[in-house]
């Protein structure tokens, strides 16, 4: 099967997409999810998710001392949690075979998405702490002579780059309350989208039993719709996109996602009008 | 073009509407307002300009 799982960044939201992954792993094999494209703190998961080390991933949260008193996340992000975390998942060999990250650079103010899953220990390394550090934050990542930040501050949710693919379905967890139409119409209907919006202070304000109330909703969330996704089986693709259809009508507030291709787009149709009047060439 | 069939639509209502030398007068006026807003728009719109100054609006796979 050709299964594509996008992951947004979300800071310490991540913490949802841990649990909602560990529900996903008891239906999909980690070996069939073969494209990847995840941004931020999505990025590590995706990481630990693919390379079947979903316990690294939690390691960072639990492991830094979160006390009553609730953290900035920006404790998380210069912590040397993070940095032990990129270490141990750099050890590690992903099973997809495509795994893409974006990153910016403000210099030349760009956005590009590069495939991480055959990096070698030490390139991977770079690349994972340039997927969360974020302009402001943290220092920029020095890789092949480019600064490089979180691609997540441009593109949260980059399902981009796997449209490139002809994929069965996608598994897209992200953190707005939107239900998106991403890109066009017949790759949206591909699409399985598990979204957590809960309490939007939560990315940036957090303490251990947050963490742990965002990681158990995140299972929970995610197992009631792959329950209801796949109640025929992960292979039956026309039950899933009719189970998708579903979903996306059950949520009627439907928001086209902006994002630099359809700003480009809705540019190239203006530009059309304007030629048709000669106003421009 | 059709911006030119929408002024003598105008131009035809407003005749009907306030008699031959008004409607004239209006259509006259609509006419070298639409045309002035057009050079206007052609000297002022560069997409191409445009589209350069928008960061982040190519996106690349390597």
């Amino acid at each position: 099967m050709n299964i594509g799982l996008v992951l947004s960044g979300g800071m310490s939201k991540g913490a949802y997409q841990l649990g909602a992954l560990r529900a996903i792993r008891e239906y999909i094999d980690p070996k069939d999810v073969r494209f990847i494209s995840a941004a931020s703190i999505g990025a590590l998961n995706a990481y630990a998710y693919s390379s079947d080390n979903l316990d690294v991933g939690s390691f960072m949260w639990h492991s830094i001392n979160l006390t009553h008193s609730r953290v900035l996340v920006t404790t998380i992000l210069r912590s040397e949690f993070l940095t032990e975390v990129i270490r141990r998942l750099s050890k590690k060999e992903v099973q997809c075979e495509k795994m893409y990250v974006p990153y910016i650079n403000l210099k030349t103010r760009s956005i590009f998405y590069t495939d991480i899953a055959e990096k070698e220990e030490e390139e991977l390394k770079e690349h994972l702490a340039a997927a969360v550090a974020m302009p402001g934050i943290n220092h920029p990542v020095l890789i092949n002579e480019l600064n490089l930040y979180d691609g997540a501050t441009v593109d949260n949710i980059p399902v981009y780059p796997l449209m490139q693919y002809n994929l069965d379905y996608i598994i897209c967890i992200h953190f707005d309350d939107y239900n998106y139409t991403f890109e066009s119409r017949y790759f949206d209907n591909k699409i399985v989208k598990i979204n957590f919006t809960g309490d939007s202070k939560h990315s940036i304000w957090f303490n251990r039993s947050d963490v742990k109330d965002m990681e158990i909703q995140g299972y929970k969330k995610a197992k009631a719709i792959m329950d209801f996704v796949f109640a025929d089986g992960p292979e039956n693709t026309e039950a899933i996109y009719s189970k998708i259809e579903a979903l996306n009508a059950m949520n009627s507030h439907k928001v086209r996602r902006t994002t630099a291709d359809i700003i480009n787009d809705n540019y190239d149709k203006l530009k059309k009008r304007l030629a048709k009047r000669q106003i421009v060439e | 073009m059709k911006i030119t069939k929408r002024i003598k639509t105008i131009a035809v209502c407003a005749t009907l509407a306030c008699g031959a030398i008004a409607g004239a007068a209006i259509g006259i006026l609509v006419y070298q307002t639409v045309k002035a807003v057009e050079e206007k728009i052609k000297k002022t719109i560069n997409i191409k300009n445009i589209l350069s100054k928008i960061p982040f609006l190519k996106r690349k796979v390597k």
